[in-house]
Order: structure tokens, then sequence, then C-alpha cells
């Protein structure tokens, strides 16, 4: 039921970012008061926060992005009229044939629609058509600008190029990040190679098992909150890329994830407390709100209760919001806020 | 523009200027069918180089080879072209026509090879194999019922006859490797198995061209020898099945090389927001 909720939310979600390169002048769905971007630092915590805990999540977040992409490509395409056979015997297209029609297709709508969200800029750099090799080099990427790593770590932008590519060639693709941002990279680089190919499944087990995350929020969370940039492009990420991330890898896997999440809010809390007092001061039902609205997050409310704690009141919040309104609760938000509200005035 | 529309236009039209062959007055319907057979085949056989450049390895030898064979059928179809190489050769004329013939064929055959290979049959449904079968039969009567009047024509032990025999078997080995392939086709047609339906044009083109004589022999009861000779550029109505062939298999590789083209030029409507 979940999984189908999920699934449900991401076809929706999807479908929303097509419409925002198709039709230029439709309604705005965006949120009343906070808009329709939101700090990027927001998305990265989650992901990052669990990496670091759940030592699976790398597969979870490459899953996620591969299924969501193989999905929704499809779709996409249907939708665009472009009929199942385009990309028809690619093997046997020459290079030149095979990288042109590729670079089209993935400029003309895959660019489009993720500079559009600001993830990233998407441009493809080499086709090998005989032995299903492909080159993706990704600017400005919202996964990891402004995080360091020992190793590359965009997870779900690989999953997500491989899926999309899959999805194109009905073929079965994998990827693996060669060059990444986070680890001094001037840009993110992918390899996607096919899946017969037992050496790509290889490189793909070992990115996810080797990894190892050691994040920040603190760091992270004061770059943002300085409005220092963390790439060209600004600090800010359409609502639509963290909800694709929220379903697609927590909200698929939040039976086996759910209480690591509320504990990673409640690490990223605790880890923020600091920050959220030096620049918000001490009384949570002013704090909170100024530090959830200066990163375009949620419109957050704290009023006294009568057993002397407070009723909260969030709205906008993506998790909630939009094609996520019905799904189940990804419990980050809950748990940091318990957190940071524990940490300004006691335990609750 | 999209293939689909284009073939629904294209295939009337093409059957139109078919049936141009019988509707003409006598000796102009004669004229057109003499020059519009060679032409459409010529066609076809620059659309098959021109679709094979788009591709390499064994899907380049498939249209290559398919166009080789539609150069040497095309130019085999021109009159004064063959009256000219006959009396340039005189009495070695038969034997180096039928050595034409079988480079013709092989080449066919080959690039049928090409096409079976490069086409995923392994999914054929059991009705699918049933029908594949029931192909092997038709072609053995095709062959069967040409023999009386290859043995009445010729000695069968004389190279002549011999290769009389073979073309038709030729015939019938490349019908029967391509039916398979076209009803996997259909097989899929409805779902979402990304096949390509300009190609399957092409295959039943093919399909069409090479058993029309036959069956136009089965009907109508003549050797094919003497519907040969009484009724090939003739103003005839095999002259209409032979030109309605040979035109779909240009007109279906003229839409499979611009069908991608077409689609995108559709996308890119629609992302611009004209959809119309």
């Amino acid at each position: 039921m979940r999984a189908q909720q999920a699934e449900n939310a991401i076809d929706e979600i999807w479908s929303k970012a097509l419409d925002k390169i198709m039709k230029a002048d439709a309604p705005s769905q965006d949120r009343p008061e906070l808009g329709s971007e939101i700090d990027l630092a927001v998305a990265q915590a989650g992901s990052s926060t669990l990496l670091s805990s759940v030592p699976t999540f790398t597969k979870m977040l490459y899953s996620g992005g591969y299924n969501a992409a193989t999905r929704n490509t499809y779709l996409v395409l249907r939708r665009l009229g472009m009929p199942t056979d385009f990309f028809w015997k690619f093997g046997y297209w020459d290079e030149k044939r095979a990288f042109e029609t590729l670079d089209k297709v993935i400029s003309r709508v895959f660019t489009a629609l993720m500079s559009k969200q600001k993830m990233g800029e998407l441009q493809l750099v080499a086709v090998h058509p005989d032995t299903a090799t492909f080159e993706i080099a990704f600017e400005n990427c919202a996964e990891c600008a402004g995080l360091t790593a020992s190793a590359p770590m965009c997870f779900f932008h690989g999953g997500s190029f491989a899926g999309m590519l899959a999805a194109m060639l009905d073929e079965g693709l994998s990827a693996t990040e060669v060059e990444c941002v986070a680890t001094g990279g001037e840009r993110c680089r992918f390899m996607i190679r096919s899946s017969d190919d037992r050496a790509s499944v290889v490189a793909l087990d070992r990115w996810c098992a080797e990894f190892e995350c050691h994040f920040e929020p603190e760091r992270r969370f004061g770059v943002s909150l300085k409005n220092q940039m963390v790439r060209p492009t600004g600090n800010m990420v359409d609502i639509h890329y963290y909800q694709m991330l929220l379903a697609g890898a927590f909200l698929s896997n939040i039976d086996l994830i759910e209480r690591a999440c509320f504990e990673a809010g409640q690490a990223i809390g605790k880890s923020l407390l600091d920050t959220v007092r030096d620049m918000f001061g001490d009384d949570p039902s002013v704090a909170l709100p100024s530090f959830y609205k200066s990163l375009r997050y949620a419109n957050v409310v704290l009023a006294p209760s009568d057993d002397g704690g407070f009723e909260i009141k969030i709205s906008e919040a993506p998790e909630h919001f939009g094609s996520l309104e019905r799904s189940s609760l990804v419990p980050f938000l809950s748990g940091e806020i318990e957190s940071l509200v524990s940490g300004l005035t006691g335990p609750l | 523009m999209t293939s689909e529309r284009f073939i629904a236009i294209a295939t009337p039209t093409a059957l139109l200027f078919a049936l141009l062959a019988v509707v003409l007055p006598s000796s102009a319907g004669a004229q057109y069918a003499r020059f519009a057979l060679p032409i459409s085949l010529v066609i076809g056989a620059g659309l098959a180089f021109w679709v094979g450049a788009f591709y390499r390895a064994g899907m380049r030898n498939a249209f290559w080879l398919l166009g080789g064979f539609l150069l040497l059928y095309g130019l085999s179809n021109w009159d004064w072209l063959l009256s000219s190489v006959a009396e340039l050769l005189g009495a070695n004329f038969l034997r180096a026509l039928l050595i034409y013939q079988i480079v013709d064929y092989a080449m066919l055959l080959a690039a049928t090879v090409w096409v079976v290979r490069m086409v995923d049959v392994r999914r054929l449904s059991r009705p699918g194999w049933l029908f594949a079968a029931r192909t092997v039969v038709v072609a053995v009567a095709f062959v069967l019922n040409g023999m009386p009047t290859v043995r009445e024509l010729f000695d069968l032990s004389s190279e002549a006859g011999t290769i009389y025999l073979v073309i038709r078997i030729f015939d019938v080995l490349v019908m029967t490797m391509l039916v398979p392939v076209v009803w996997l086709y259909v097989q899929n047609a409805n779902s979402e198995y990304r096949e390509n339906s300009t190609f399957m044009l092409v295959l039943v083109g093919i399909i069409a061209s090479l058993t029309s004589a036959y069956l136009y022999e089965i009907v109508k009861g003549d050797p094919l020898t003497v519907i040969a000779a009484s009724e090939y550029q003739q103003r005839s109505f095999r002259d209409v099945l032979y030109l309605f062939g040979y035109l779909i298999i240009a007109i279906g590789l003229f839409a499979h090389r611009k069908h991608q083209e077409w689609s995108f030029n559709r996308l890119d409507r629609l992302l611009l927001g004209d959809g119309s």
C-alpha cells in the first residue's frame, strides 16, 4: 500500500515537473507562502544523515532514482508523443547518430526538466552504442553542492541517469560516479554501462558498499543560513526535486527506514541547536519559525499548550504538500523539531 | 508528419500508381509498367542504401544487401538494358543472366539471414510457430506447383532447369524466413514491445513482391513462364501486384529513415506548446 502510494506520488511529481517545461503558462501549484523553491541543504541533510547511519541507504538512493526515472522517462516520452521504437536497434547505430540523437532528446527534455528544477545541468559527453557505454556530466549538482566527501556521493542522480537511459533504450544499465564536486571535482561525471557487463555491476556494488559519509549539518546549514553560495546557480532547488528524492528513496523504503528517519531528524536537530540559537535566539516560538522560513522549508507555528509544552503546527512542508499530501509521513521534520524544541527549552 | 500518417497516405497513393498500369490505354499502360517497375526498384535500392548508412554492423549489412538486391533486380527489369546486354553477350547471355540472378537472390537471402539474426525471434508464440510451419507447407507447394513446368520446359539436369528451380527455392526460402519475423511484429503490434512498424512494412513488401507471382500462378492456373511471356510489362494485374509490392518496399524504407526526424519534430512541437 505504502509502495503504491510512493509510486503514485512519484508519477504525479514527474508529471508536474513535465508540465512546467511543456506549458510555461500552466497555473502554478506552488506553496502559497513559501513558493516553489527550498534551500538544497534541506534535501541534502536527510540523505546525508541516513547515508551515515544506514549502510544500505546508498543502494536505496540509487535504486530510488533508477526506478523512478525508468518508469517516468517512459511515461514522459509517451506523453511527448515519442514512439516506443524511437531508439530501435540502438546498438547498431553509428556513434555520431547515436550521440546526436540522444543528445537532442536529453537536452530538449531532461536537461530542460532538471534545469527548471535547479537540480543541475545535464550534459551527454560520450556514447558508444555498440557496448552500451555512456558518459554524462552534471554541473551544479544539487545532491552534493556544498558538501565534502571522501568518495563520489551522488547516488540518486547516478540511479536517475542510468534509469533514464535504460528506459529510452530498453536496456539494463548501471551507473557509477567517477568524478564528484564533493570530492573536489569540477563537476559530477557518471559512467553508465550495460548491466550485462559484469564489471559495471561490480563497480556499482563497490561504489554503494564502500561509501562512507561524514555529514556535518551545522557547517552545511551555516553556509546556507549565512547566504553563502554553494554553487553558481544558487542555493535553492525546486521542491519537486526534493519531493522526487523523498518519494523515490525514502517513501519507497519507509517501512525499513522510518525509525532511522526520525533519529536522523533528531540528530540534525541536535547538531543545529547552537546555530539556531546563535542566529534566531532562545525562544523556540520565534527561533523555529524563522529558521524554517529562512530555508524556505516550512511554516512552523509554535503555541504554548495547556500542559506547559507547545502545540506545533506545520504547513507547506514538502514532505506533506502537493503530490505527497496523502502519502505516509517521512518523520524527519518531527524528529528535527522535537530535538530543536527540547534543546531550546529543556526536554519535552 | 508521423510515419503512421505518411504510410496511411502513401499506401493508397502507391496503389493508385500501381493501378495506372492497367488503367492507362493499352500501349501507354505497357510503357508505363516498363518504366515504373525498374524505376521503383532502383528508388527502393537507393533508399535501402540511405537507410543502411544510418546503421552499422549487422543492420547496415541487412539494408545494403537489400539495396544490392533491389538494384540488380531493378536493372534486370530494364528492357532496353537487357536487350543491349543480350546483343553484347550473344550466346553467353542466358548463362550470364542466370549467374546474375543467383547473385541477386543470394544477396536477398543474405539480407534475410541478417534480418532474422537482428530481430529477436525468441518470443514467437505457439500460433506463430504454427503459422511459420504452415508457411513452410505453402512454400513447398509453391515449389512443387512449378515442377511440371520445369520438366516441360527444361531438362532438369540442364543448367537452365536447375537454375530455374533454384530461384523458385530461393524465393520461398526468403518468404519462409521472413514470415515468422513479420508474425512477431504483428504479435507485438498492440503491446509496448519496441519493434518498428516501418521495418515491418519493408518486410511485408519483400514477401508480397516475392510471392505475388506464385499466388498469381496458382490463381491463374498458368505456368509462370507462360504468364511472364504474356503478361509481364504488358498492362496486366501481375504488373500491378509487382509494382505495388516494390512501392511498398520504397515507402517502408523512406518512412523508416524519416521516422526519427518526424517523431522528434512532434516532440519539439509539444514542448513548444503546439500540440496540434
